[in-house]
C-alpha cells in the first residue's frame, strides 16, 4: 500500500513537471498527437521528462527490492548519483541537439534534475528515505 | 504472584538456564508472574551455576527496558537467588569437620561408629565444597542436617509462596539429576522437607519434580582419586528411581518429569567441580524446560487422577520442531514463539545491531529512538545484544551435542547451525559479525543470504526473509508502553514473527 502511495505521489510530481513543460513550450497544442508528426516534434522535452521519471522509478525499484536495506551510505549515494548522471547527460544532449525555435535548455536541467531531486527527497524508497538532504528534516511519512 | 523453581546441583542450574531462555521467548504461561529461581549447590563456584546467574542477570537487564506490554518478549520477571550452599566456610570442608568427628568419637562413640560404618575414611575426608563427587549419600546427610527454612533465603521463599496462595495455585518445581552428587542428594531431601514445610500452610501448593537421568558422560579427571564415575550413572539411576518409588514421591508430588538420553553427550572438559564444571547446554535441558513450562502452567489433567505423559522424538539422531513436547493445544503457539526468538536473535545480532551500532543517522530504524538520549540507548541495545549472544550460544550448544557412542552423529533438526556458527576444533563457535568501521571494521563470517535457511523441518512453509524483517522493523510500534531502546528492540522482535 505504501509503495503504491509513493509511486502515485512520484507520478503526480512528474505530472507537475509535465504541465510546466507544456506551458513553457507554448501550450497543450505543442504536445498534440499531430505535433509529433510535424517537422519539429517536441521530442526533447518529452524525452527529458521520460528519462528523469525512468531514473526516479529505477531508484525506487533498486532501493525497495534490489539494494540491501543495510547497505552502506556510499552504496546508496552511488546508486542515486548514477541516476542523476544519466539525467545530466540526457539534458546536455538535449540542449545541444534540440533545434526548435522555442527551445528551453534551462528546463531540461532544472526540470529533469530538479524533479528527480524533489521526488527523491519526498518519496525515496523506505530504506533510503533519509538519504537525500533534507529528507531527514521534512519526511514524516 | 510467582512461580517457584529450585534447581539443585549443576543439572538444576542448567534447567534454570533453559527456563531463562524460554522465558525470554515468552513461553512461561502468565506474564504477570515472577519466576523465582533458587539455585542450591555446595559448590558455590560451580561453572554451570555461575553461567546461569550470568544469563539471568543479562535477562533482567533486558527486562528493564520498556519493550511494551503487548508482547511475549522478556515477558516474566526473573529473580534468581543463590547458590544456596548447605555448607559454609572452610571449617566444614569435609564430613569429619562437618559432624565434628573428633569430638563425636569421644562424646558419642555409637554415632561415630555409625559414621565409620556408612562412610569410608576417604569419603569422610572428601572436600564437599566442590560438590559430592557422585556420592549422594554424603550429600543427603549434609542436606538433611543443614536445610533450615528459618534461614533468610528459604524463609523468603516460604513468605512469597504464602503470599501467592490467595491468587491461584502455587507451583513449586524442583529439578536436579538423579545420577550425580548434589542433585541426587538434594532434590529428594529438599523436595520432601520443603513440601512438608509448605503444605502445612498452603492448601493449593502444587509440587513438581524434574529428574535428569544420565544424558552426558566425560573422561575421568586425571589425579582425582575420588570423582563421579560416568560408568556408574545407570546403576546409580536405577537405585535413585527405586528410592523415589519406594519413598512414594508420587504421593506428594503432583507431577514428575524424568528425562534421559539413550546416547549421552560427551562433555568437552572433565572436572570434579568449581568453575571448570561448565558443561555445554544439551537439548534435553530445553525439553525439561518445556516440561517445567507445562507444569507451571498448571494444565489440568482430564479424566484421570494418575497419568503417565510420554515425550519422545520421531528419530533417534535428530530433534525436530514436531518433537518438542508442550501442553495439549499449545504446540503451534509455543514453537512459533521459539522460532520468533531464534530469528530475532540472529537478525538482531548479525544484521540489525551492527547497522544500528554504526551510528548511521540516516537509517530509518533509528526513528524508534527519537524519545531517548543516544548514549542511554546505546547501552540498552548493547545489553540486548549481550543477552542474545548468550541465547545463540545456548541454541548452538543444544543443536550440536557431541555424542560419545552412537550409531549415527546427531543431526540438528531445529535450526541449521551453519547459518550462525562454524566448527572450531572439537566443537562449534558463533560466527563473527560485521564490525563498524569506527570499531576496527571487518565484514565478519556471517552471510545475510543464509538467513533464509535458518530453520529446518518447519511445520509451515514460511522461511525468514531479511528484507521483510528490515521493512517491518521500520514500522511504528503500536504499543504506548514501548519507549526508547525498548521500542526499537520491540520493533525488530515483532518483525521477526514468521507469518
Amino acid at each position: 500500500m505504501k509503495i503504491l502511495r509513493d509511486i502515485v505521489a512520484i507520478l503526480l510530481i512528474y505530472a507537475v513537471y509535465a504541465v510546466i513543460t507544456i506551458f513553457v513550450y507554448g501550450g497543450p497544442e505543442t504536445f498534440s498527437l499531430e505535433s509529433f508528426h510535424s517537422d519539429k516534434p517536441p521530442v526533447w522535452p518529452a524525452s527529458m521528462l521520460a528519462v528523469s521519471l525512468a531514473m526516479m522509478l529505477l531508484w525506487y525499484v533498486l532501493g525497495e527490492w534490489v539494494i540491501r536495506p543495510n547497505a552502506s551510505a556510499a552504496t546508496w549515494y552511488a546508486a542515486w548519483s548514477a541516476g542523476l548522471l544519466v539525467i545530466l547527460i540526457a539534458a546536455t544532449v538535449a540542449t545541444f541537439v534540440e533545434v526548435a525555435d522555442d527551445a528551453s535548455p534551462w528546463l531540461h536541467f532544472l526540470g529533469g534534475i530538479g524533479t528527480y531531486y524533489l521526488a527523491s527527497v519526498l518519496f525515496s524508497p523506505e530504506f533510503a528515505k533519509y538519504r537525500i538532504w533534507p529528507a531527514r528534516l521534512i519526511r514524516r511519512w | 504472584m510467582s512461580y517457584f523453581v529450585v534447581g539443585v546441583g549443576g543439572s538444576g542450574a542448567k534447567l534454570m538456564h533453559s527456563l531463562v531462555h524460554l522465558s525470554a521467548a515468552g513461553l512461561l504461561p502468565d506474564g504477570g508472574r515472577t519466576l523465582l529461581g533458587y539455585l542450591v549447590d555446595p559448590d558455590e563456584s560451580n561453572g554451570s551455576v555461575h553461567e546461569c546467574s550470568q544469563v539471568a542477570a543479562l535477562y533482567s537487564r533486558c527486562k528493564g527496558l520498556q519493550i511494551g506490554s503487548k508482547t511475549s518478549l522478556f515477558k516474566n520477571r526473573i529473580e534468581l537467588t543463590g547458590p544456596l550452599s548447605p555448607v559454609e566456610g572452610q571449617d566444614v570442608a569435609n564430613l569429619n569437620s562437618f559432624f565434628d568427628y573428633t569430638s563425636l568419637s569421644r562424646t558419642s562413640p555409637d554415632e561415630a561408629a555409625l559414621m565409620e560404618l556408612l562412610f569410608s575414611p576417604a569419603e569422610r575426608e572428601l572436600k564437599i565444597l566442590q560438590g559430592f563427587r557422585g556420592r549422594p549419600a554424603i550429600g543427603a546427610t549434609v542436606f538433611g542436617k543443614t536445610v533450615d527454612f528459618e534461614d533468610a533465603d528459604w524463609k523468603k521463599l516460604g513468605e512469597r509462596a504464602l503470599a501467592a496462595r490467595t491468587h491461584a495455585a502455587v507451583p513449586l518445581l524442583l529439578a536436579g539429576s538423579v545420577f550425580g552428587g548434589s542433585g541426587a542428594a538434594g532434590v529428594p531431601t529438599i523436595c520432601r522437607l520443603l513440601s512438608q514445610h509448605l503444605r502445612a500452610k498452603i492448601d493449593n501448593l502444587r509440587v513438581g519434580l524434574i529428574l535428569f537421568l544420565p544424558y552426558f558422560t566425560y573422561d575421568p579427571v586425571p589425579g582425582e582419586p575420588m570423582q563421579a564415575d560416568p560408568h556408574q550413572f545407570p546403576s546409580a539411576t536405577a537405585e535413585a528411581l527405586k528410592y523415589y518409588d519406594e519413598g512414594d514421591f508420587l504421593d506428594f508430588c503432583d507431577e514428575i518429569y524424568a528425562l534421559g538420553e539413550r546416547y549421552p553427550a560427551k562433555m568437552p572438559r572433565s572436572s570434579v567441580g568449581a568453575k571448570e564444571q561448565r558443561n555445554p547446554p544439551h537439548f534435553l535441558e530445553m525439553i525439561a524446560g518445556l516440561g517445567a513450562v507445562r507444569f507451571l502452567g498448571g494444565t489440568p489433567i482430564e479424566d484421570a487422577e494418575h497419568v503417565v505423559s510420554l515425550a519422545a522424538r520421531a528419530h533417534e539422531n535428530t530433534l525436530q520442531w514436531a518433537d518438542l513436547p508442550t501442553a495439549a493445544g499449545e504446540h503451534p503457539s509455543q514453537t512459533a514463539k521459539l522460532q520468533q526468538m531464534i530469528l530475532f536473535a540472529v537478525a538482531y545480532h548479525y544484521v540489525l545491531y551492527p547497522t544500528i551500532e554504526s551510528g548511521d543517522r540516516n537509517n530509518p530504524i533509528l526513528d524508534h529512538l527519537e524519545d531517548v538520549p543516544g548514549h542511554d540507548a546505546a547501552e540498552d541495545l548493547a545489553a540486548v545484544d549481550a543477552y542474545l549472544v548468550a541465547f545463540l550460544s545456548w541454541l548452538l550448544s543444544i543443536s550440536t551435542p557431541e555424542r560419545a557412542e552412537a550409531p549415527a552423529v546427531f543431526s540438528p533438526g531445529l535450526v541449521d547451525p551453519d547459518v550462525f556458527a562454524v566448527r572450531d576444533g572439537y566443537g562449534w563457535r558463533l560466527k563473527t559479525r560485521k564490525v563498524a568501521a569506527r570499531k576496527g571494521g571487518g565484514e565478519g563470517e556471517f552471510r545475510e543470504k543464509d538467513i533464509g535457511r535458518l530453520f529446518r523441518n518447519l511445520e509451515t512453509k514460511v522461511q525468514p526473509n531479511l528484507r521483510d524483517i528490515h521493512r517491518s522493523s521500520n514500522t511504528a510500534v503500536q504499543d504506548p508502553d514501548a519507549r526508547g531502546a525498548g521500542k526499537l528492540v520491540r520493533a525488530i522482535y515483532d518483525a521477526c514473527k514468521l507469518a
